[in-house]
């Protein structure tokens, strides 16, 4: 695992749920978030790429397999997320075209912050 | 006013791009028109997506193409004289990974605009190891005009 997928998951507040079909989990991205680092200096943004992550590791530890990112659909990242940030990462799960794809919404206090959908190949134990 | 050998490409990254260690993913533009350019990357063994095994997130796929068309961009700033624009990646559509890099390897990342709108840019990137196709897509980034407003 990578710092940066650690990061995620130990920026948890709440344990996963499932509700109604989706994976939800809440997240709050403090100031000492390793990839606020750089991105950028004097104006930390939590980058697009750690929010797909954040999408991806909820997805793995929601089906409990080690799974590989192998498309990103459909993204749009339309809220700045800063420090302190909370954010509420939900997933459902799809069927598109006769693959399994992963519907995601981010969600802040101000509203949507992303969605996108994410598909996977699972690696072989 | 600084030496026109200065902008001689390949530039080092940082010196056309706002991001900072260790989001800076790129190391450096190698070639760049008005609307297409190419980048290195090489990711260390100690960065923030590489896990013990040295193998990268792919997630940042995503991120090398919109850091090179922010690098085209910045490019175009340097050789103007003006400062580096900030830009985000605000979409991605059909962003395939093929296959995973690893800490060490050369990473190629060329990018061509597809179209310019109202300060947002769509664009076609893909990143290689040699000629190993590992990412291929479009992605869609918001870059601020000179003395334009911010974006929400």
């Amino acid at each position: 695992m990578n710092r940066v997928a650690q990061a995620i998951r130990a920026a948890a507040i709440a344990p996963l749920a499932v509700q109604d079909g989706e994976a939800v989990r809440q997240y709050r991205f403090a100031a000492g978030f390793p990839a606020f680092e750089g991105h950028f200096p004097g104006f930390a943004l939590l980058p697009a790429v750690v929010q797909i992550m954040a999408a991806a590791t909820l997805v793995e530890d929601w089906r409990s397999a080690k799974l590989t990112l192998a498309s990103v659909e459909k993204a749009k990242f339309l809220i700045q997320l800063r420090p302190g940030a909370t954010v509420v990462v939900r997933c459902r799960e799809r069927t598109i075209a006769g693959r399994r794809r992963y519907e995601t919404s981010l969600v802040v206090e101000e509203g949507l912050a992303a969605s996108f959908t994410l598909g996977f190949v699972e690696e072989d134990s | 006013m600084k030496d026109r050998a200065d902008l001689t490409l390949p530039v080092a990254a940082e010196r056309i791009l706002p991001h900072r260690p260790p989001m800076l993913l790129l190391k450096r533009l190698t070639a760049c028109t008005e609307l297409t350019a190419a980048a290195e990357a090489r990711f260390p063994a100690e960065s923030l997506f590489a896990d013990a095994d040295g193998r990268i997130d792919p997630v940042v796929m995503v991120e090398l193409m919109a850091q090179t068309y922010a690098a085209l961009r910045g490019y175009a700033d340097l050789v103007q004289g003006q400062p580096v624009q900030e830009g985000l990646l605000v979409g991605a559509r059909q962003v395939r990974i093929l296959g995973a890099a690893h800490a060490g390897e050369e990473l190629r990342v060329e990018v061509r605009t597809d179209g310019l709108y109202e300060g947002f840019a769509l664009v076609e990137g893909e990143v290689r190891r040699g000629t190993e196709l590992l990412a291929a897509g479009t992605v869609k980034l918001w870059v601020r005009e000179k003395g334009g407003a911010e974006r929400g």
